[in-house]
């Protein structure tokens, strides 16, 4: 049972997001300033924090500083504001994860997650010796069984879908354009790839994405190419 | 009594009679002095005016023929003279005369088979002589001065008198005697000598000589017979003339009146003949009495008076016709109001008026059009041409100085010249000071002052408005950045306060959705509360992003982009949308890659908005058109489809915020789309441009491109 403290103004919000994850079977902790979030954490044992931003008395950035003072678990900011700047002031001071208002509650528990998976299992990574494994965050190929696992959960692919993947995986942090991994894939002269390469990752994010509008794994770099992030 | 022909036509006939009347009585009243006073018969001709008047015109053309043209005479040579003969045609009887001039003589002696020498001559004159001519004796031989002395014995031998003129400087007169008459012949003599003055005449010498038996002419004896035989009418002729006069005037002022008036008739009666131009009718007339005049002149009736006196009198009728037709059509014209109407020299005047006029207008607009033209061409010239005419004629008063005054003249241009290139060479350099002013301000610095103490003092209002400009450019860009960002945040704040809520609705939807209902009709209201609050999500988040577009409030993270890259996979993004509607994309890209300096993120944001336009109005199973061209270092993307609906819209309307295609709103979307893509393509130094031609949607986009 891990423990999670959502921490929000809105009563509404926190009572939305307890039944959510009371579903996936989480314990939920509410707080509704920053004052007493930072009470509970040091009463309880945390292991996730979901930190609205904008809130009475301590707001979420100061919260989340505080926090982050003495304490290493994973807070994934919610907040209203949705402009590049606050996720990266958000993300700088030590979230692990941003997610706008509204969410989708899949996403978030998604995340929520992701988060707590990463948080208990740091470092102890299933076969990482194995070299025809390959890994960036919670994506796992391994080219023995042909297997995607996202998050520890399989993700059937298609055989030009896999191998697109495995080729951005393999060379994780590499820009890649359509024509060269059409190249790479295909291992012939890109003459015609037009977008099929484009469908085909589009596809490979929908299917491996917790939002394939903002990508976590395969990322799009309009007009230059495609990669996979290096999360390690 | 207007009309009243009968006594028109009695008035007619009594205007001639009156007028001869009149002419009759004025004629007796002016002669009776001189026929009546002096017993004519008593007096001496050649003392009389028209003695004098017929004798010295006789004098002044013989000399005048035989200066001009002696060739007409009969001459014979005697010595240094050549005699000239000539048969006098004139009334003067016995009246002779030599006259010398030069070389030559002439004289009236009639040259007959008798008088073939000048002995002869001699003889002839002494013969024709009169009785109380002494005539003398002696040859006339080569002698000059012989026949001089002899000619003045000669003519002496006639008459008591005689004259000579010498010439102007001797004014010698040789008198011989002193007498009355001599005084007459001295003032003729003086016109005479006028006469000839012109032809410069020297050595001319007149002798004449005229007997004292001649007489008075015929016509001074019938005038004087018919004043004498008029005489006992005197008073009657006295009185005639007022009576008649005051009668002519009547019928005259009656004529006037009643002139072409007829019976039965309101109007003025024309005939044919009024309306024969007045000019033809007037000159018929000048010569109808030019031809009697001619001809009255040219008859010679030496004799019968009562011929000549029937004949004046014919003319006199045939004149009074003429004149009575003329004054009676003019009258009518007049009253007709046609006489400058039929009239050759108005007719013509009005017609050189109407071309004249006709040409003035020409000339008029010619001269406008001219004038205009000049103007634009004038507008048009180019500074430069302005400063070199300007230049040409300034040099031209200089050159009419250096004229004028000399050297002075020099040294003036040169001080003035001196003085005007130094005002212009500070004025040039404040002029270049103040455009490059100008053009930083044009460039972007508009808060840039210009210091005024580097310009004179005729700089300063030209500093002072820039500078006031500037700083009016200054305040409305602070205000304008200050609003827009204002703007900005309040739609930000805003929104941000709709989203709190909002993601309670959504949330709570969603946990509604998974509670087990059994109403199918509740179910159906969760999808439309899912459903709206989805979409006011949307419409919040594209709130925040065309405010932030509009008013530049973007970071923008400038990198190469590939442009073929970038179609490729955005096209590939929206594939499955565009298959939904079952769209067919045509994709036009080169082979050459085209880069250009952009923000990844933002670009696809641009083409993501205008494909989702697309996958939301584009027609169903239409074709979408995407070129991608290179164009003068430029790279044009362009995008055409086909809208399902009619465009009922303008292009304007359609870049605002807030408009969709569709006027009632009833498709998905914010209408902040193009909004979005146009402001984010501005942001990134691009073009967007939106054309709708019918059915047919087309944007276009225009970067720079990278080379």
């Amino acid at each position: 049972m891990y423990n999670i403290l959502v921490c929000d103004d809105d009563k509404e919000i926190v009572k939305a997001i307890e039944i959510y994850l009371t579903k996936e079977g989480y314990n939920v902790l509410k707080s509704y300033d920053g004052e007493e979030c930072l009470n509970v954490i040091k009463n309880n044992t945390i292991h996730l924090v979901i930190l609205d931003i904008m809130m009475p008395k301590k707001d979420g950035i100061e919260t989340l500083s505080e926090i982050r003072k003495k304490y290493s678990i994973p807070v994934i900011m919610l907040s209203a504001k949705s402009e590049d700047e606050d996720k990266i002031k958000g993300l700088n001071i030590g979230a692990d994860d941003y997610v706008t208002k509204p969410f989708n509650p899949l996403e978030l528990i998604a995340r929520v997650n992701s988060g707590i998976r990463r948080y208990t299992k740091l470092g102890k990574l299933e076969d990482s010796e194995n070299k025809n494994v390959f890994q960036t965050g919670d994506l796992i190929i391994d080219d023995n069984l042909k297997k995607v696992l996202v998050e520890g959960k399989e993700v059937k692919l298609t055989p030009t879908e896999y191998n697109i993947l495995k080729f951005l995986l393999i060379n994780k942090g590499i820009v890649f354009s359509i024509e060269q991994i059409y190249e790479n894939v295909w291992e012939d002269e890109a003459y015609s790839a037009e977008n099929i390469i484009a469908v085909h990752i589009r596809h490979i994010r929908e299917k491996i994405e917790i939002n394939s509008k903002e990508p976590k794994y395969l990322k799009v770099i309009w007009g230059i190419g495609y990669k996979i992030e290096k999360i390690d | 009594m207007k009309e009243s022909k009968i006594l028109k036509i009695f008035c007619y006939i009594l205007i001639p009679i009156l007028i001869l009347v009149i002419l009759f009585s004025v004629f007796y009243e002016l002669c009776k002095k001189e026929y009546t006073e002096k017993d004519i018969s008593n007096k001496e001709y050649f003392k009389t005016d028209s003695f004098l008047s017929n004798y010295m015109n006789i004098l002044s053309s013989e000399t005048t023929n035989l200066i001009f043209s002696h060739d007409n005479y009969k001459s014979i040579q005697d010595g240094d003279y050549e005699i000239c003969y000539e048969k006098s045609l004139y009334n003067i009887k016995d009246l002779y005369y030599i006259i010398f001039y030069e070389k030559f003589a002439i004289t009236n002696v009639e040259l007959t088979a008798e008088t073939n020498s000048v002995e002869k001559i001699k003889n002839f004159i002494e013969n024709k002589s009169s009785k109380k001519a002494n005539i003398i004796n002696g040859i006339v031989d080569a002698d000059s001065e012989l026949i001089e002395n002899k000619a003045i014995q000669y003519f002496d031998n006639f008459k008591n008198k005689y004259y000579t003129i010498k010439d102007n400087e001797e004014n010698q007169y040789n008198e011989m005697g002193q007498d009355e008459e001599y005084i007459y012949l001295q003032e003729y003599g003086d016109i005479l000598y006028k006469q000839w003055h012109d032809t410069s005449i020297k050595d001319l010498q007149i002798f004449t000589s005229y007997k004292e038996e001649i007489v008075k002419s015929e016509i001074d004896i019938f005038l004087t017979n018919l004043i004498n035989e008029l005489s006992p009418y005197e008073d009657v002729l006295l009185y005639s003339i007022p009576i008649s006069t005051i009668l002519l005037c009547i019928i005259s002022i009656y004529l006037i009146i009643s002139i072409g008036h007829t019976k039965g008739k309101e109007e003025i009666d024309i005939n044919d003949f009024d309306k024969v131009p007045i000019e033809i009718i007037l000159i018929v007339d000048c010569i109808v009495v030019s031809l009697v005049f001619i001809f009255i002149d040219n008859i010679r009736f030496e004799n019968s008076y009562s011929f000549l006196i029937s004949l004046v009198l014919t003319s006199f009728f045939l004149i009074y016709i003429v004149c009575f037709l003329t004054v009676v059509t003019i009258i009518k014209r007049i009253k007709a109001k046609i006489l400058l109407k039929e009239c050759i020299v108005i007719k013509i005047f009005k017609w050189c008026f109407g071309i004249i006029k006709i040409i003035w207008k020409k000339i008029k607009e010619i001269f406008n059009k001219v004038k205009k033209d000049f103007d634009n061409i004038k507008s048009s010239w180019p500074y430069e041409i302005k400063i070199i005419l300007f230049i040409v004629c300034i040099f031209f008063m200089a050159l009419g100085v250096i004229i004028i005054f000399k050297e002075l003249g020099l040294f003036i241009d040169i001080v003035i010249f001196g003085f005007l290139l130094y005002e212009f060479l500070i004025d040039v350099g404040c002029y270049l000071k103040i455009e490059n002013h100008l053009k930083e301000m044009y460039n972007g610095e508009h808060t840039k002052k210009i210091n005024s103490k580097e310009f004179p003092k005729k700089f300063q209002n030209v500093v002072k408005y820039i500078n006031d400009i500037s700083t009016g450019f200054e305040n409305a860009i602070d205000e304008g950045i200050k609003s827009e960002r204002l703007k900005t945040e309040l739609i930000t704040n805003v929104s941000h306060d709709i989203k709190t809520p909002l993601t309670s609705i959504i949330n709570y939807v969603d946990l509604l959705k998974d509670e087990k209902i059994d109403n199918s009709k509740a179910k159906e209201y969760i999808n439309v509360l899912e459903n709206k609050s989805q979409r006011l999500k949307k419409l919040t988040e594209d709130l925040i992003e065309a405010s932030k577009a509009s008013s530049g409030n973007v970071k923008l993270n400038i990198e190469e982009i590939n442009i073929n890259e970038l179609i490729k996979q955005t096209t590939g993004e929206f594939e499955d949308k565009f298959k939904e509607k079952n769209l067919n994309i045509i994709c036009t890209i080169p082979k050459e890659i085209l880069y250009i300096n952009a923000d990844n993120r933002y670009m696809y944001r641009i083409i993501e908005n205008l494909f989702s336009n697309i996958s939301k109005y584009a027609l169903d199973n239409s074709r979408v058109y995407i070129d991608v061209k290179k164009e003068f270092g430029k790279v044009k993307i362009e995008i055409k489809n086909i809208s399902q609906d009619k465009l009922n819209i303008s292009v304007d309307e359609l870049m605002q915020r807030f408009v969709r295609g569709d006027k009632a709103r009833t498709t998905e979307g914010s209408g902040l789309g193009i909004s979005i893509s146009k402001s984010l393509t501005e942001i990134q130094n691009g073009k967007f441009e939106l054309q709708i031609d019918g059915d047919l949607f087309k944007v276009q986009l225009e970067f720079d491109l990278l080379k």
